[in-house]
């Protein structure tokens, strides 16, 4: 395949996945800049393995492996890009959860160990196969499913403590 | 309390995310830069090699060649979720697939993994980008290795494998600073220290075979030879200013012509001056 052409299938690929990848990154790490980030260091990456990875039609397994061991890696150095400010930013609203309730599940999600979130992410979120999860976080489907279940067991231990009954 | 998966979703399918602040476009050009960078690159391929040949650590190719991601005998699914293959020896008994994936040689199993040690670096003499890397215990009955290992492409990359863990560093990740330091920058200030009387001291578990006087054709520098969980390591330490002691890691030594001691280390480093 011709590099433009090759281009072409990364570019409708990436545009596509993009939005998906960006809440996925925002799962993982509770901000939309530093999700931003780890979406382009991922796609970047998927460029340069894009003739590989396309021929073997794993384009997505790819880009989201790259895109959670960034965000894991990024928890385990414990990065935190902040900045000072003397506003706080809007919030947009949303239809699904109270603003509240919104806060209280991203603070109990982001409280996980970072690849217990990301367990819980790929199987409760987005609903993959346990064996495409162990396969995805490079651990055994044992592992994932105590992360899975010790996880979830500390969302709702966390959710029940801020929520009012 | 609304179930949690009903929760995710409702927070993370249908919220209103602001705008992305970069465009595909952003991505396709930093791409281009990456495999540009590739391009101009020698091999991986002659780089794992040289790096085996000059250490005797072992190197081993990454996601290796169309050939090899089609021929590879599968031999199963191994331990912990990773897919095990006959064509991979003990001593780095853990590779790349073609699809990014790790195997492990059969009858081995990983048991503690640290992703992209090396991923988004260059490697000392190469400027293309590591585009994916992880470090890895991999184990069988009594025998233990730790590897680290990378992809620059998906027919290029190589591997280190550390065969007596824990005598020079206490764990994986202890092993993996030093690795990272010595595969980008070919130089570490982990092994030795050269005292101000010009005594040359190892740190624990590293051994000091033998040293040189220091050498005026290199600025003072003293020549090493030093044994790192079971490795030769030879190098040339120097006091920098701040105290403390860089040593620079020669990865070209010994050659095919030239003899694995001292004295041969240190006509080696006077030649190529």
């Amino acid at each position: 395949m011709r590099r433009t052409e090759r281009e072409a299938a990364y570019v409708e690929f990436a545009t596509a996945r993009r939005d998906q990848l960006r809440r996925i990154a925002y799962g993982m790490c509770g901000d939309w800049h530093r999700a931003d980030d780890l979406v382009q260091t991922a796609l970047v990456r998927l460029y340069v393995a894009w003739p590989r990875v396309s021929r073997h039609g794993t384009e997505d397994a790819y880009v989201r492996r790259i895109l959670l061991n960034a965000a894991i890696d990024e928890s385990r150095r414990a990065v935190r890009r902040e900045v000072p400010t003397d506003t706080l930013p809007d919030l947009p609203t949303s239809p699904g959860l109270g603003l509240e309730e919104r806060d209280s599940l991203l603070a109990a999600l982001q409280a996980l160990p970072a690849q217990q979130r990301a367990a819980v992410l790929l199987r409760h979120w987005l609903g993959l196969p346990v064996a495409e999860v162990a396969a995805e976080l490079g651990i055994s489907e044992g592992t994932v499913k105590s992360h899975t279940s010790r996880g979830l067991q500390a969302l709702r231990g966390r959710l029940e403590e801020t929520e009012p009954a | 309390m609304q179930d949690i998966t009903d929760r995710l979703r409702a927070e993370l399918d249908e919220r209103p995310a602001p705008p992305p602040a970069f465009a595909i476009a952003i991505t396709v050009a930093a791409g281009r830069r990456a495999v540009r960078r590739r391009r101009v690159a020698t091999g991986g391929l002659v780089l794992a090699s040289a790096l085996a040949l000059a250490t005797g650590w072992a190197a081993t190719t990454g996601g290796v060649g169309h050939g090899r991601e089609d021929g590879a005998p599968v031999a199963g699914t191994g331990h912990h979720g990773y897919r095990s293959v006959t064509d991979l020896n003990d001593l780095v008994p853990v590779r790349y697939e073609g699809d990014g994936a790790l195997v492990v040689k059969e009858g081995w199993s990983i048991t503690e993994r640290i992703d992209d040690p090396l991923t988004g670096s260059s490697l000392w003499n190469e400027p293309a980008l590591v585009v994916d890397s992880a470090a890895v215990v991999a184990r069988r009955g009594d025998l233990v290795r730790w590897v680290i290992l990378w992809q620059l492409d998906e027919s290029s990359g190589g591997a280190r494998s550390e065969t007596e863990p824990g005598r020079s560093f206490p764990d994986l990740s202890a092993w993996v600073d030093y690795e990272v330091e010595v595969l980008t920058t070919s130089s570490t200030t982990r092994l030795v220290t050269l005292e101000d009387e010009g005594e040359l001291r190892a740190r624990d578990g590293v051994r000091v075979v033998g040293a040189s006087e220091p050498l005026s054709a290199l600025e003072g520098g003293v020549a090493v030879r030093l044994r790192v969980d079971g490795d030769t390591v030879w190098g040339v330490a120097h006091r920098q200013d701040d105290g403390s002691t860089l040593l620079r890691v020669a990865l070209d030594y010994p050659t095919p012509e030239a003899p694995g001691t001292l004295a041969g280390f240190v006509d080696h480093l006077e030649a190529g001056r």
